[in-house]
């Protein structure tokens, strides 16, 4: 990696943040990790980020969330310019195909469902990474 | 004298040879001669013997029988003289020729008495001369028999004659006179026969008379005599009596007869009038009826014709010319052979003769004629005199030919005939035809049907139920009172078998002098099968009309432009419009806007025929303008009949389907999501349980001493939140299964427990619970609704921000039949826009690090306060409290 990458993670249980911190830890990630509880403080962080011009480089998002739910967010984010090239993970213990199905059609690059096993995320961690990091030059905020 | 006698018959005498010198020539001459000649002498005694006994009528026969002895006698002298040429016995040859003496004496003397009458004796040809006189006399006889015989008849036909009636012959002589005659003129019977007519006549006016009678006789054409002539008569007495006389002249074998019809003036009057009629219905009679009268005379061959008869001839001779040839030549060339047979048949067996055949007329049309005859035969059976009449039967044999085609015809027509035909005689009641179908048909003949039709046996066969119509209609064609042809359709039962329903068709036949129905000619048609058809489209009928009107379902008929046309009840109930007022809209008027759209469509595909039929569910707006869900089958009805099309609509109200399936969604939903978050909420803390289980092995194995101590509250706090959730899941399904036990509660007391139970916790968060205590008494659960308060005044305590002191305020207000309790906390508020979803089950709006909790506790509330019919709100703002109101059902009144 060419940089330490900005990574905000927005899930609510404590439980399921220290599974993620570990895995990324484990995985000789090196990255700095933000927590957001539920999808309204990610936004609102996101908000935050931006004006400092320093976004983050993936967002790794749980569904079930109190306030706003994972897919809310992920609509929004979506819907804004300036943040929709952010590529996003789903972590959700949802296995139902129309949770999946919404997930792709409204834009996540990839969808894991919880328990998490290391191997298949860092696997996708790293996909993503290839694509987005390595190969392609993102165009930056005009 | 003994010696006389001895002498006398002494045979010594000389032989008589001695005196012929018994010369063999002189002797035997005379014997042969003798011989013969007695021979000769006895044949013939002999032959007139076998005479007199063979005619012994004959009146001379003792004349014969003195013959035969006198020529027998002679004989026997013969013979003896034969004797006495060898014996000498003169005295016995003395004796026998004293008998012969006396014999030929004898005869001598008879034959002279009698010589008159044997001379009287008549010649061969003399008898036959005799015997023809005898047979003519006797033919003179016969014919003078008949001719008395029929002159008797003619006489007692003119003593009923109402005229007096004269026949004179050509000298003016009175032949005949009836008893009308005589009276008029004072005479006696008979006394008139044989006198000349001028008798009769006024010596004043006699030789006038006499010459008009003669010129009138020798031509009959001329007027003056013939009819209505006045004359004077004179009577016996010398007296003047005015007469009528008409003449009339008629030529009775080659004699002219003048026939004088005299009618007395005194009572010309009535007389007149009553000949007049008299003559006239004569007149009449013979126009009408053509009848010729004929005579033939079989011995003669001679004819005499009737001028009426004459006219029916072909020949144009005169009456004394005509022969009976003229008669035969007239017949028909195919109808002679069979007249003459009839006519020698007669003639050898003495029937009546009687004969229809086609005689030719004077312009050579054959006509149908008919001729009747009577003969009278002599003692040996040999016909003499026929006569009779022969009339015209043209007409008459014509219509009768043509009657018998038409009855042909007809009885053919009605034996092929479907119907039974019937005439019936009303007045006696009897059947006078029936065609083979009523045997057919009802298994009744001619005979058994007769039987049992007089009026009270004919409506035996008749179903009781049609009895009374069926004896109205055979009254009105009776009495023909009715129109002439009636129609009626009744039961009738047959011979062996049951009711058939026929159709009888009656029409009046026959009508009598009064217009009384004589003949009533009656079809029957079986109609059973028709009969049957009706039935059953009938019932069919009713059928429609029941299942229609009673059909669990609304049914309707509409045309094509929309309107109602029939609707029956449930329709009108399920959208609750009275029939009249439905009837009067359009099917659209009912129509749900939103729906309106697709009915249209769906209406147009039927009239494209792109569908038979089609089903939709849509709304219909009720009178109460209600929304009612209905399930709607219709199908465009072609009815050819009539040539009309409209729509046949079935209704169904789905509306509690409707709801129901709105129901089941909703529930399908709720149960989705219950699963859904289920699944999550339960699922979570055992992920977390094996994942950092499976942590704490490796940093075990690891040494990684802070990590192992992390991973050990991770597993204890999965462990825990688990053991929440499980108990408030039993929570939540005991309040969903437990036994509900209404009582009157006092809520200050509820109120009160739970503080006590809660006073802990209070504590911990240092918080204010507020209550006056004039809380009112609830109907309901007290487990349950305590546990629903508890549960309530758990959240305001739980659900407050960090550092802030929950104050909690608990009061009511009560409407008309509830009471409204009021939990209100200074926590952190809810969002407006998930006010609904907090009483979902697992439905948690935050994170359970920040609350901790399993998201059941405001389900199990909503789900309490639901059983026992009351109801759960919210008002809140969010970070600045919330107020939960239970609404719970007043005390009940003990009394009640």
């Amino acid at each position: 990696m060419k940089k330490q990458a900005n990574i905000l993670l927005v899930e609510d249980n404590k439980a399921d943040q220290t599974i993620i911190e570990r895995a990324l830890e484990d995985g000789k990630i090196s990255c700095l990790l933000t927590i957001a509880h539920n999808g309204q403080e990610a936004l609102d962080q996101i908000e935050a980020l931006k004006k400092v011009n320093d976004l983050p480089d993936l967002i790794l998002m749980d569904i079930n969330m109190p306030i706003m739910d994972g897919k809310q967010t992920l609509k929004k984010i979506r819907s804004d310019d300036s943040i929709k090239h952010i590529p996003i993970i789903m972590l959700t213990t949802s296995t139902r195909d129309k949770d999946v199905m919404e997930s792709y059609q409204l834009g996540v690059n990839a969808y894991l469902s919880k328990p998490i096993e290391n191997d298949d995320f860092m696997h996708t961690i790293r996909q993503i990474e290839n694509f987005w990091f390595d190969l392609v030059v993102l165009p930056k905020e005009s | 004298m003994n010696a006389f006698w001895a002498d006398f018959f002494n045979n010594d005498y000389m032989p008589h040879g001695h005196c012929y010198l018994w010369q063999p020539g002189i002797l035997w001459s005379n014997v042969i001669s003798d011989l013969v000649i007695a021979t000769s002498y006895f044949s013939i005694a002999f032959a007139l013997l076998i005479y007199s006994n063979k005619r012994k009528t004959q009146k001379f026969r003792h004349i014969i029988i003195l013959f035969a002895i006198f020529i027998l006698s002679c004989g026997i002298t013969h013979i003896f003289a034969i004797y006495t040429i060898w014996n000498g016995s003169y005295g016995m040859q003395g004796i026998l020729k004293a008998i012969t003496a006396v014999a030929s004496a004898m005869t001598m003397i008879v034959l002279l008495l009698n010589l008159d009458k044997i001379i009287a004796i008549p010649t061969p040809s003399e008898l036959k001369d005799a015997e023809e006189e005898a047979t003519r006399e006797r033919l003179k006889r016969l014919k003078l028999e008949v001719e008395a015989r029929s002159n008797s008849i003619f006489k007692f036909a003119l003593e009923l004659f109402p005229a007096g009636i004269l026949v004179v012959d050509s000298k003016q002589k009175i032949l005949l006179a009836n008893n009308l005659v005589n009276e008029i003129f004072g005479y006696s019977k008979d006394e008139l026969v044989d006198k000349p007519i001028s008798y009769l006549v006024e010596k004043d006016n006699s030789a006038s008379h006499e010459v008009l009678v003669s010129e009138y006789m020798k031509d009959p054409q001329s007027k003056e005599m013939q009819s209505g002539r006045l004359v004077w008569g004179l009577k016996k007495d010398g007296d003047s009596v005015p007469v009528d006389v008409t003449l009339s002249v008629h030529h009775v074998k080659n004699e002219k007869y003048t026939f004088a019809s005299v009618t007395s003036v005194t009572d010309v009057g009535i007389q007149k009038k009553r000949f007049l009629e008299t003559s006239r219905r004569l007149q009449r009679a013979v126009d009408a009826t053509d009848v010729g009268i004929w005579e033939w005379n079989l011995l003669n061959d001679k004819v005499w014709f009737s001028p009426r008869l004459i006219s029916l001839l072909s020949t144009n001779k005169e009456q004394h010319e005509i022969t009976v040839d003229d008669w035969r030549e007239h017949i028909h060339p195919d109808d002679t052979e069979r007249v003459h047979e009839l006519l020698n048949a007669h003639l050898a067996q003495k029937g009546d003769f009687e004969v229809t055949y086609r005689g030719k007329n004077k312009f050579g049309e054959y006509k149908w004629l008919r001729s009747k005859g009577d003969t009278v035969f002599d003692d040996n059976g040999k016909p003499i005199l026929m006569s009779g009449t022969l009339t015209n039967i043209d007409t008459f044999h014509k219509l009768q030919l043509e009657l018998e085609q038409k009855n042909a015809f007809l009885d053919g027509v009605l034996s092929q005939s479907n119907a039974t035909v019937l005439i019936v005689n009303v007045n006696t009641l009897t059947l006078d035809y029936c065609n083979d179908r009523l045997a057919e048909m009802f298994g009744y003949n001619q005979q058994s049907l007769n039987s049992i039709l007089n009026l009270k046996q004919v409506f035996k066969i008749v179903h009781p139920e049609d009895r009374q119509a069926f004896r109205l209609f055979f009254e009105a064609i009776s009495n023909g009172t009715e129109s002439k042809n009636t129609e009626i359709e009744v039961r009738i039962k047959g011979a062996d078998i049951d009711y058939i329903w026929c159709i009888l068709h009656a029409e009046s036949h026959n009508v009598g002098e009064h217009d009384d129905v004589e003949q009533v000619l009656i079809s029957i048609v079986d109609i059973s099968d028709i009969k049957e058809r009706e039935e059953n489209i009938k019932n069919l009928a009713k059928d429609f009309l029941d299942t229609f009107e009673q059909a669990a379902v609304g049914i309707s008929h509409i045309a094509l432009d929309g309107k109602w046309i029939r609707v029956n009840q449930r329709l009108c109930d399920i959208i609750h419009y009275p029939k009249n007022e439905l009837l009067s809209k359009k099917f659209v008027d009912i129509c749900h806007p939103e729906d309106l759209e697709q009915v249209k469509l769906s209406f147009n595909s039927l009239l494209d025929g792109e569908n038979k039929t089609f089903v939709d569910e849509q709304r219909f707006i009720s009178k109460q303008a209600n929304v009612v869900w209905v399930r709607i089958t219709v199908s465009l009805v072609e009815d050819k009949g009539r040539d009309k099309r409209y729509f046949i609509a079935v209704v169904e109200d789905i509306s509690k389907q409707k709801q129901l399936q709105i129901d089941l969604m909703r529930s399908n939903e709720e149960l989705e999501q219950f699963a859904y978050v289920a699944s999550h909420d339960l699922k979570e803390p055992i992920r977390t349980l094996r994942t950092y289980t499976s942590y704490l092995i490796k940093d075990l194995e690891a040494n990684k001493a802070d990590r192992v101590k992390e991973d050990k509250q991770f597993i204890d706090s999965a462990a825990k939140r688990m053991t929440n959730i499980i108990d408030d899941l039993l929570s939540f399904s005991r309040v969903g299964n437990a036994t509900l036990k209404l009582v009157n509660i006092d809520l200050n007391e509820v109120i009160k427990q739970i503080l006590h139970d809660l006073s802990v916790s209070i504590e911990e968060k240092n918080a204010t619970v507020d209550c006056d205590y004039d809380l009112p008494f609830v109907h309901s659960d007290p487990v349950l609704l305590r546990l629903a308060i508890q549960n309530l005044i758990q959240n305001a305590l739980k659900f407050i921000p960090e550092n802030q002191i929950p104050k909690i305020t608990i009061n009511y207000t009560s409407s008309k039949t509830q009471v409204l309790l009021h939990v209100t906390d200074n926590g952190i508020g809810i969002d407006e826009q998930h006010q609904q979803q907090i009483f979902g089950i697992f439905k948690k709006l935050h994170s359970s690090d920040t609350y901790p909790g399993t998201g059941i506790g405001l389900a199990v509330v909503k789900k309490i306060v639901d059983r026992f019919k009351g109801s759960i709100s919210l008002k809140s703002v969010l970070g600045s409290g919330s107020t939960f109101t239970l609404h719970l059902p007043k005390e009940k009144n003990k009394k009640q």
